[in-house]
């Protein structure tokens, strides 16, 4: 790690400094001068920093002290690329505020990959879910790396498809790497590390504080090629990483709801104000990407007559277990088996209530 | 002049011998009970007074000392007041104490001489009868209970007066009628069943389930789904009592004092539902007395909870260990008793705080985190100890307005009972009963798969994320759907159902 790196990292410890007091305290010097060295000696500290800052940092000006907690982070397989360093994704460094050190736990090469971000509300409606699904299902098949926030709801089912599809995918955090939020999603976290990746800009040690998630979100924008909304309400966090989408030049991906779903009130809005994010099916994202959509192994099941009947009568509205019965007048034992049967193969999903929708 | 009679206690639901001493002296006029006796007992001093004076007999005007042996034994309760009255009249010379050998007395007296119905008769007589005594005097409210047990000669009685008659010879008292089991079985019928449910198939496929392995089962449901009318509608599918059973359930409703008079047995398997805001007594039993709770009520039957998550935490989590061993063991500081306490438990619970999770009429408003909390109030330890869940929607106008009767609780009964007899078969002399009781031993013996199903479970636990404890669980149900389906090897299609019932596990967490 150069002097640099350090310096980020060290600036980073403190959970009080600013973006803005980091770059002014970076920029203060030379580039190779240790800021902990000179910290009690040059007076531009002080002019930068409250009394009260430059107390609290003074105390931790150790250089070994630095050092143990880099060979922490190391031991737990953090990495810490910062913007120096050239595995640092290209994409992100164009924004205006780039983070200065991105904290990262799993496959760091996937940082530099075709990535588009999936995001939306975290309480999907059913349609939501499905369409998540869905398009998730496609572009992860095609290569293409899926970004999201890891929070609950439209990002959860983008990352659990994305692995389910053997696809990668990015999950960017709030908080530090020490404090997994939400942790409902630990179980996730955990796997996305095993062949994936999970970042943030926030020191291991420091847990999440609310203003921190719209910071996050431009870390989702700023890292993809586009974003893609499948799902948001008038006022979801989403909107919020769609707003620095643009601010960044990316591409919007919205995918229209019903109009009279409180839940797709966010994305209906978005497609009336730009009516070219209009999006119906990956195809278009793919396009996009000019990724040419591979003759991808055709995953055709092969269905006797009973699945037959059931598909066609669960459309894209769902049907309960109760009408299925009353449709197929097949004996409750048989038509479990045959869901379950049709469940594991990916041709259906089970929803809540018992009732099952075609994927 | 001395008296001595014979008489029952109680621990728990085993009886014991207990002799009443009486003795008359001269001296100041007194009543002294001794040999650990409670208030109820030291109170029958006015109770005996009053009855033998308005009897029409003499209160001796002296001192009477009452010893109830074994003397170390704490005894309660007011059975003692017959015989302790005789005793007075015997040690007056009314009646002579050799007319009472032999017999065993209890009986409670109201003031004006009539003898009054008592709690318990049925475990005091099942131990007195192992122990060798064949002739009781008992309140005449008791007499249905005893009528059940063979080979004693029980004589029901109504007052002191009517008694001391019978024992001089005076008076005749028929001895109480044998009745069979089978002829109270016949004439019972169930108050719910389930002709009356419409549609829920699915819900009354699982409770079919539950019911021929013993299989603990929870309903998870929006308001007014039907949760609570299948739940009533359970014990009407399950297999009838046996006589040795019912035995066993009536000594504890006799103890806990719910066994109807007129019945006098328990031929319905026990359907207990105790209020969320039951405590942790009130459930597993306890009290000063150590009086049987709610589970050992619902022996042999059913347990059902309904809203499971607004139970307090601590109560619902002490079910854990009598759903694994069958009893309950209930220390206090006077007495430790154990109660078999070996029910199907049957939950309810909404999907939600508010209920409507993914309900089709009305729109759910909790945020993914309550739904989690909600969900989480139920351990899981408890869970794992759950084999069954389903989910039940509410039942759309076309099924209700549907006059036809689905099919009946006796039909699906008889596939039940079928089912239930090959288990009984399969586990012959191990002690166990249904499916759900299996251990290691039998598990690995009986629950073998073939190459196919545990390729076909193995791509399930990936597919839907099963957790391990699951795994016994699937396989556990699959044998008895396999059992209902009259197989002998467990096959895939078993496993695909039983893994349909495993909701909790692998949905509900997006």
């Amino acid at each position: 790690m150069t002097v640099e790196d350090k310096n980020i990292v060290w600036l980073d410890l403190f959970p009080f400094l600013s973006y803005q007091k980091k770059i002014k305290l970076l920029t203060l010097f030379d580039v190779d001068l240790d800021l902990k060295k000179v910290f009690l000696v040059k007076p531009a500290f002080r002019e930068v920093l409250t009394q009260e800052e430059f107390s609290k940092m003074s105390k931790l000006l150790d250089d070994n002290y630095l050092n143990s907690q880099i060979a922490r982070f190391e031991k737990d397989n953090i990495e810490m690329i910062t913007i120096h360093n050239e595995k640092y994704p290209s994409l992100l460094k164009e924004i205006d505020s780039p983070p200065l050190c991105l904290y990262c736990k799993g496959n760091t090469q996937l940082l530099n990959t075709t990535s588009i971000a999936v995001v939306g509300t975290r309480k999907p409606t059913d349609y939501g879910i499905v369409t998540t699904k869905e398009f998730v299902k496609e572009l992860a098949r095609a290569g293409v790396t899926i970004v999201s926030g890891m929070a609950v709801g439209v990002d959860t089912i983008a990352h659990k498809t994305a692995l389910e599809e053997n696809g990668n995918t990015i999950a960017v955090l709030a908080g530090g790497l020490y404090h997994i939020y939400p942790s409902i999603n630990i179980g996730l976290a955990r796997k996305i590390v095993e062949n994936n990746l999970i970042i943030t800009e926030t020191s291991p040690d420091i847990s999440a504080q609310t203003y921190y998630f719209p910071l996050r979100n431009r870390i989702i924008a700023g890292l993809t090629k586009g974003t893609l909304v499948t799902e948001a309400g008038e006022k979801s966090g989403s909107l919020i990483t769609i707003n620095r989408a643009i601010d960044y030049n990316r591409e919007i991906f919205v995918v229209p709801g019903r109009i009279d779903s409180p839940n797709s009130k966010g994305t209906n809005n978005i497609i009336t104000e730009y009516p070219p994010t209009f999006t119906t099916s990956a195809n278009k994202i793919l396009d996009f990407l000019q990724i040419k959509k591979e003759n991808l192994k055709n995953s055709f099941v092969q269905l006797d007559l009973n699945e037959q009947i059931i598909l066609n009568y669960i459309t894209a509205e769902k049907k309960t277990f109760q009408e299925i019965l009353d449709h197929t007048k097949l004996k409750p034992n048989d038509l479990n088996a045959i869901l379950l049967e049709l469940e594991m193969n990916g041709v259906i999903t089970k929803l809540a209530n018992n009732s099952y929708i075609k994927n | 002049m001395l008296a001595k009679i014979l008489s029952y206690g109680l621990t728990g639901i085993t009886g014991y011998p207990v002799t009443i001493e009486l003795d008359i002296n001269a001296g100041l006029p007194g009543y002294d009970v001794v040999g650990l006796a409670d208030t109820a007992i030291k109170e029958s001093k006015s109770r005996v007074k009053a009855a033998i004076k308005n009897s029409t007999y003499n209160y001796p005007i002296s001192k009477v000392i009452i010893n109830l042996a074994p003397a170390d034994t704490k005894k309660e309760g007011s059975l003692y007041d017959l015989p302790i009255a005789l005793g007075i009249l015997v040690a007056e010379e009314v009646i002579t104490n050799n007319s009472l050998k032999d017999f065993v007395v209890l009986g409670e007296l109201s003031l004006n001489g009539d003898v009054r119905k008592l709690n318990g008769i049925l475990p005091m007589l099942i131990s007195a009868k192992q122990m060798g005594f064949n002739k009781f005097i008992i309140p005449k409210d008791n007499a249905m209970e005893a009528a059940f047990i063979d080979k004693i000669e029980v004589y029901p009685v109504e007052t002191l007066k009517q008694v001391v008659g019978f024992l001089k010879g005076e008076i005749e008292i028929k001895p109480n009628d044998n009745k069979t089991y089978e002829s109270a079985l016949k004439d019972h019928n169930f108050k719910h069943d389930f002709a009356y449910v419409k549609g829920q198939a699915s819900a009354k496929r699982a409770m079919e389930i539950a019911a021929a392995g013993g299989h603990n089962i929870i309903l998870i449901g929006p308001p007014g789904a039907g949760k609570t009318m299948l739940a009533k509608c359970f014990p009407s599918i399950l297999p009838d009592l046996t006589f040795e059973e019912s035995l066993e359930v009536t000594k504890i409703h006799s103890v806990a004092g719910v066994l109807d008079p007129k019945k006098g047995i328990v031929v319905e398997r026990p359907f207990r539902s105790p209020h969320h805001t039951a405590t942790l007594i009130a459930l597993t039993g306890g009290g000063l007395k150590a009086k049987p709770g709610e589970i050992s009520l619902a022996h042999n039957g059913v347990l059902f909870l309904d809203e499971l998550p607004e139970y307090n935490r601590n109560t619902i989590e002490t079910l854990r260990q009598p759903m694994e061993d069958g009893y309950i063991t209930v220390a206090r500081n006077a007495l430790t008793v154990q109660y078999p306490a070996n029910f199907i438990l049957v939950a309810s619970m909404n999907p939600c705080p508010c209920g409507y999770y993914g309900s089709t009429t009305h729109e759910c408003k909790c945020t993914p985190t309550a739904i989690h909390n909600y969900l989480s109030k139920i351990s899981g330890p408890l869970l794992d100890r759950i084999d069954l869940h389903i989910e039940v929607d509410s039942v759309n106008y076309e099924e209700l307005s549907n006059y036809e009767l689905e099919e009946s609780s006796a039909e699906i009964k008889k596939r039940v009972n079928k089912a239930r007899a090959v288990q009984l078969e399969r586990f012959k002399n191990s002690g166990i009963y249904s499916n759900s009781k299996m251990n290691e031993k039998e598990f690995k013996k009986y629950c073998a798969l073939d190459k196919e199903s545990s390729d076909l479970i193995e791509l399930a636990f990936k597919k839907f994320n099963l957790s391990a404890r699951a795994y016994n669980r699937i396989l556990k149900v699959a044998r008895t759907i396999a059992d209902l389906d009259g197989k002998e090897h467990i096959e895939k299609k078993h496993i695909m159902e039983a893994i349909q019932y495993r909701t909790l596990d692998k949905k509900y967490t997006v």
